[in-house]
């Protein structure tokens, strides 16, 4: 369906914004690009949409090349790009009607179509609507419905969720699920968001200042990471022969080094893990925080471009609005910068804490009790494991967060509580995610579930919300 | 190409249906020139006693000016509610659409065309009952095709201008450095006679001079040769600048 061989595009010479790219797309497939804002990925799409010439390489369509024959492609595909591209003066139906024309539609068929394409998308009431007063949410479905006036074949999403609220969002995913699936659309759709493409796309392309890093199907790219992730946070940066030896030491597949947080990636993490914190404690190398889990796209994307996701982001502090699914990115961001130490945002939390102390409490309880339910003996194990790293913050977070009281509580699950919070920010992994102890085999479903929950209704994580 | 003209007539009758859902605006596109009208008819009454003048009430030589006028000023911001689609990501949903770039164009060039001819006609009957009088003899004819050669060619330019600089704020500059001195180097408020010479040959080379002198043509029903000439020069004007328009677009990524 698209063929895309050495393609780059350079807007001044010598600045390459995508540089070199080949991939296939098949028919029928849910193609994700993922990367970073100024990765290249709205560049690829406008070239592969005849917004844009291609530089140098070739890039094919549907079978028709986007250079020589633009207009044959252009029938070929719906588009759906950043903005929202519908008229706000007109109806919704008026748009449909001069989309058809556009596309050369006879009016009987025209008619037909919108007929079925407003039932699709739910808006079967709302032809004589104007667009000016619709939601974001119902805006974006006109347009993708606009964008299928013409079935295509194959649909070009632009960041088709940016700026969307949680709800529309997983609206919108179940649309393009069942356009894939029932009427056999090829999507290819841009994001930076790592959940979206877990969700949504068959492969995916990950993509870095122009370049794709790695292509598969999401569990391919997280497999081959190996099994499980540790993730490691010192007070001071380690060197690298000290990597080096750990790397060995643990029979790691994988070391990746950020600052002072590290991650491993091996086999058998449960197993591995108390060698691991033995060997540090032997080093003089203990960890403020440990954290065992399985691989995620955050891991993949550190493992292909050698930046955290959400640090990779930084620059668009603007967007993070946008940012929905991983809005404790930003979080992320400041915990990783703080490296946990007790900063502002620590104080913060405290205090948030402090406010809401009954809540913190009940949340806590409540995951403590699923997680015995759930986790039966593994979990207390991981829980120890995670004591021994002594993390620096309990005692500070002692004084604020009420820990569980349960039923066997002692000064011993305390502590564990404390380290394993402590480790859920600083690592800054979803908090939704690793709140769901299920793991390691009902990774995939808690994974799923968690995407419904994972909503930040803003920047800031909102315990009361979340859990 | 079969399509060119449905493509061009589907987006004309869109952008006029969004102007006359905006009858406010159209009203305020009307009101304004008229306000010209009795506003320089009292600001340069007095000036018009001068010899240089030709005989005859003021409005009557004020009358062809202020159609240029409307014309001049109406059409150069027509590159506006180009940046509004940009921004709404509408001219990008069309550029991906099976069109050629050439009907887009020529879209809005004939909307622009068509609001400003409904502004002059309102514009000459207000006129003639203020004293102008009307058209003579087949001015009727010429007074309307003036007036469509010089609103394409303007909004032509405004267009163009609007996919070059991409914002608004240069092209207000740009507008209103290009509107008032093409005004004034035409013989729209004052006889040309009034000019000195440098601006005399200056105002050759624009192209409102010829509108002016054309629809001043109009008026009186005497279609000299520096009419045809008049005309010849907008013709050229306008073509020039619609093709210079379409390939600015063509040629914008």
């Amino acid at each position: 369906m698209i063929r895309i061989d050495h393609l780059s595009k350079e807007f001044t010479p010598g600045n390459p914004v995508v540089n070199d790219i080949s991939l296939h797309v098949k028919a029928g497939e849910v193609f994700g690009f993922l990367g970073p804002n100024g990765a290249g990925k709205t560049t690829t799409i406008k070239v592969l949409t005849t917004l844009l010439h291609p530089s140098s390489g070739t890039a094919s369509v549907a079978g028709h090349d986007v250079s020589k024959d633009p207009l044959a492609v252009r029938m070929s595909f719906g588009y759906v790009g950043q903005q929202s591209g519908v008229d706000p003066a007109m109806t919704i139906g008026e748009n449909l009607t001069l989309q058809g024309r556009l596309y050369h539609l006879p009016l009987k068929v025209i008619k037909e179509r919108i007929k079925f394409l407003l039932d699709i998308f739910d808006m079967s009431n709302r032809e004589g609507q104007w667009v000016g007063a619709l939601s974001g949410g119902l805006k974006r479905r006109l347009d993708i419905a606009t964008s299928l006036l013409h079935e295509p074949k194959l649909l070009f999403l632009d960041e088709p969720t940016l700026g969307l609220d949680p709800t529309s969002r997983s609206d919108l995913w179940t649309y393009l699920r069942r356009l894939n699936k029932e009427e056999g659309m090829t999507l290819f759709l841009t994001t930076h968001y790592l959940d979206e493409v877990d969700q949504l796309a068959h492969r995916v392309g990950i993509l870095d200042s122009g370049r794709i890093r790695a292509i598969g199907t999401p569990d391919e790219l997280k497999d081959s990471l190996g099994a499980d992730a540790i993730h490691l946070t010192f007070e001071q940066a380690p060197k690298k022969e000290q990597l080096a030896l750990l790397k060995s030491n643990s029979s790691s597949d994988e070391v990746i080094q950020q600052g002072n947080a590290v991650r491993l990636y091996l086999e058998n993490g449960r197993r591995a893990l108390p060698k691991v914190i033995q060997w540090l404690d032997e080093h003089q190398m203990s960890p403020k925080s440990v954290l065992l889990a399985r691989p995620t796209f955050d891991d993949v994307y550190l493992k292909y471009t050698g930046k955290d996701w959400a640090l990779a982001d930084q620059k668009t502090d603007d967007d993070s609005s946008a940012w929905g699914g991983s809005g404790s990115g930003k979080w992320k961001n400041k915990w990783n910068k703080d490296g946990g130490q007790s900063g502002e945002d620590w104080e913060k939390w405290n205090k948030d804490g402090e406010q809401s102390g009954g809540d913190w409490e009940n949340q806590w309880q409540n995951q403590t009790g699923q997680s015995e339910n759930t986790q039966g003996q593994e979990q207390p194990m991981k829980e120890a494991e995670a004591m021994k790293a002594k993390p620096q913050v309990s005692q500070e977070g002692k004084k604020q967060v009420s820990p569980p009281k349960k039923k066997e509580s002692t000064e011993k699950d305390e502590k564990q509580w404390q380290g394993k919070s402590n480790d859920q920010w600083q690592e800054g992994s979803e908090p939704s995610e690793s709140s769901k102890e299920e793991w390691p085999n009902q990774w995939q479903d808690s994974n799923k579930e968690s995407d419904k929950k994972k909503w930040p209704s803003d920047q800031k994580w909102d315990p009361d919300k979340k859990w | 190409m079969s399509y060119f003209f449905s493509d061009t007539k589907y987006l004309l009758f869109k952008y006029l249906k969004l102007t006359w859902r905006m009858p406010m605006w159209t009203l305020f596109g009307l009101i304004q020139p008229l306000l010209w009208l009795v506003i320089f008819g009292q600001l340069f009454k007095g000036l018009s006693e001068l010899p240089q003048f030709p005989k005859g009430d003021y409005v009557q030589f004020l009358t062809p000016g202020i159609i240029v006028m409307t014309v001049l000023f109406g059409a150069s911001w027509s590159g506006v509610s180009l940046l509004r689609d940009l921004r709404y990501g509408v001219m990008e949903k069309l550029f991906v659409a099976p069109i050629v770039r050439g009907s887009i164009v020529l879209s809005r060039l004939l909307h622009n065309g068509t609001t400003v001819v409904i502004q002059v006609a309102l514009l000459i009957i207000v006129a003639a009952v203020l004293g102008a009088g009307l058209p003579t003899g087949m001015g009727w004819l010429w007074v309307w095709i003036t007036v469509l050669m010089l609103a394409v060619g303007f909004s032509a330019v405004s267009n163009a201008l609007a996919m070059t600089l991409k914002r608004e704020e240069p092209l207000v500059v740009m507008g209103n450095m290009l509107t008032l001195p093409l005004l004034f180097f035409s013989p729209a408020l004052v006889p040309g006679d009034f000019m000195p010479v440098w601006m005399q040959y200056a105002s050759r080379i624009n192209p409102v001079y010829y509108g002016v002198e054309a629809v001043r043509a109009c008026y009186s029903g005497v279609f000299s040769q520096a009419f045809w000439m008049s005309m010849g020069v907008l013709g050229v004007f306008s073509v020039v600048a619609v093709a210079v328009s379409i390939a600015i677009f063509q040629k914008t990524e």
